[in-house]
């Protein structure tokens, strides 16, 4: 019981991540609008909210548009549920920018907005150009009365595979990191490390391919697309063959000697090729889709908020936990595994 | 013995890159999860991730208990 502390922690971590996971709610934000087109005139827009409470707030919402950095006032405002809302925009003949954002403010829900790319079909944008300014937007803090895990355009509730997806890539470093450090006390005789090097090999392949099936899985849906040429793809599918070259490499060779020699330099060329793959080149390079690479922002106050980070910390150091306990199984089949071959 | 995970991992791979492009030409139940927010994409991971080492570690319990055996009977 003692000495197992860490498995129980593993149990409460995972236990605590999922059920935050799956129950926190998102903060309210803005789904989508009904156009995708604008031109002179009036228009009707249906704006969709997301988690948000327009008709509970009815008699103190204000919808606007923001055009660069002025603000165009609606007519017609109809609510017709929580969640959608109607009203019809007076386009002038020319405005400032192309930059249209639609905005629906509230006291629950803060300020909720969709900007999305619309064509003009024939408003001239002249830069220095007033609006007929029809509205002062409300200043609202951003403390919102729901709690919750940020609301990022696209993302939407994937935004929750964060503490799925992402920690899996976490604990394929961990045990390729104890692979690694096997394999040096196994060039330098210890014989026993060449089965520790093996088996974390082993379970951190495991955690790779569900890194690769769920991320491809998320790909599909923020992304629209199964693969991409994201270095940081590639580079994961490279890792991925590279390990599973070093367990085909170490299946080959019969004589035990060679074999813990010979993989045990691979591996340490695989750990290396690792980590210039996965945390070196997606960094350089310049067409990374993946928070954190090519100057993307991860770990900013945007992407990981305290909501986030709150449950993002203890689900890697429970993946982590757990990723370590079905090494230490899989340590345990290979040490059986052995005895067995060296009779 | 040889025949081992690595191998099964590449079976896994080489099936989900058939079954990708065949996955994206029905779209019936694919649009669906477009909707309420995508939440059906977090419900697909978190079934991958727990069908994936629940699969694995049954395997695994397997192997492990045919080797006690294997050891128990040359001991007797």
């Amino acid at each position: 019981m003692k000495k197992n502390w860490w498995k129980f922690l593993a149990v409460l971590l995972l236990s605590y991540v999922l059920i935050a996971t799956f129950t926190v709610p998102l903060v309210p934000g803005g789904l989508s609008i009904s156009i995708d087109e604008i031109h002179r005139g009036k228009q009707t827009v249906e704006f969709v909210g997301y988690n948000t409470h327009f008709q509970d707030n009815a008699s103190n919402l204000q919808c606007f548009v923001a055009i660069g950095e002025q603000y165009l006032g609606v007519e017609d405002l109809k609510i017709t549920d929580n969640a959608h809302l109607q009203f019809s925009v007076e386009w002038p003949d020319t405005m400032p920018s192309s930059a249209i954002a639609f905005y629906v403010n509230d006291h629950v829900d803060g300020s909720v907005y969709v900007s999305s790319a619309l064509s003009n079909k024939d408003i001239a944008i002249v830069s220095n150009s007033k609006l007929k300014t029809t509205i002062q937007p409300q200043v609202l803090t951003d403390d919102h009365q729901v709690h919750g895990f940020p609301f990022q355009p696209i993302l939407f509730e994937t935004i929750r595979n964060l503490m799925l997806h992402v920690p899996m890539w976490f604990t394929m470093f961990f045990l390729m990191g104890i692979a690694f450090v096997a394999s040096i006390k196994s060039m330098r005789g210890n014989a026993a490390s060449d089965l520790v090097a093996v088996a974390s090999v082993k379970v951190g392949l495991l955690f790779c391919i569900l890194g690769l099936i769920t991320g491809s899985l998320w790909a599909r849906f923020t992304w629209l697309t199964w693969w991409t040429k994201d270095p940081q793809l590639n580079g994961a599918l490279v890792v991925f063959i590279v390990y599973v070259a070093y367990i085909l490499l170490r299946n080959s060779i019969d004589d035990e000697i060679k074999r813990a020699r010979i993989s045990a330099v691979f591996n340490l060329f695989a750990f290396v090729l690792m980590i210039v793959l996965l945390m070196v080149m997606p960094r350089i390079a310049d067409n990374s889709l993946h928070p954190g690479k090519s100057g993307n922002p991860a770990f900013s106050k945007y992407d990981l908020d305290s909501s986030l980070r709150a449950v993002f910390y203890p689900a890697v150091i429970g993946w982590i936990l757990l990723g370590f306990w079905i090494y230490r199984l899989q340590l345990k089949f290979e040490k059986l595994n052995d005895q067995i071959n060296r009779r | 013995m040889i025949k081992s995970t690595a191998v099964k991992a590449l079976q896994v791979m080489l099936v989900m890159m058939i079954a990708s492009p065949m996955m994206a030409q029905s779209n019936g139940l694919e649009n669906t999860f477009f909707e309420s927010g995508k939440i059906k994409v977090v419900m697909g991971v978190a079934v991958i991730i727990f069908a994936g080492i629940a699969i694995y570690l049954f395997r695994l319990d397997k192997k492990i208990n045919q080797l006690e055996k294997e050891i128990h009977d040359e001991k007797n």
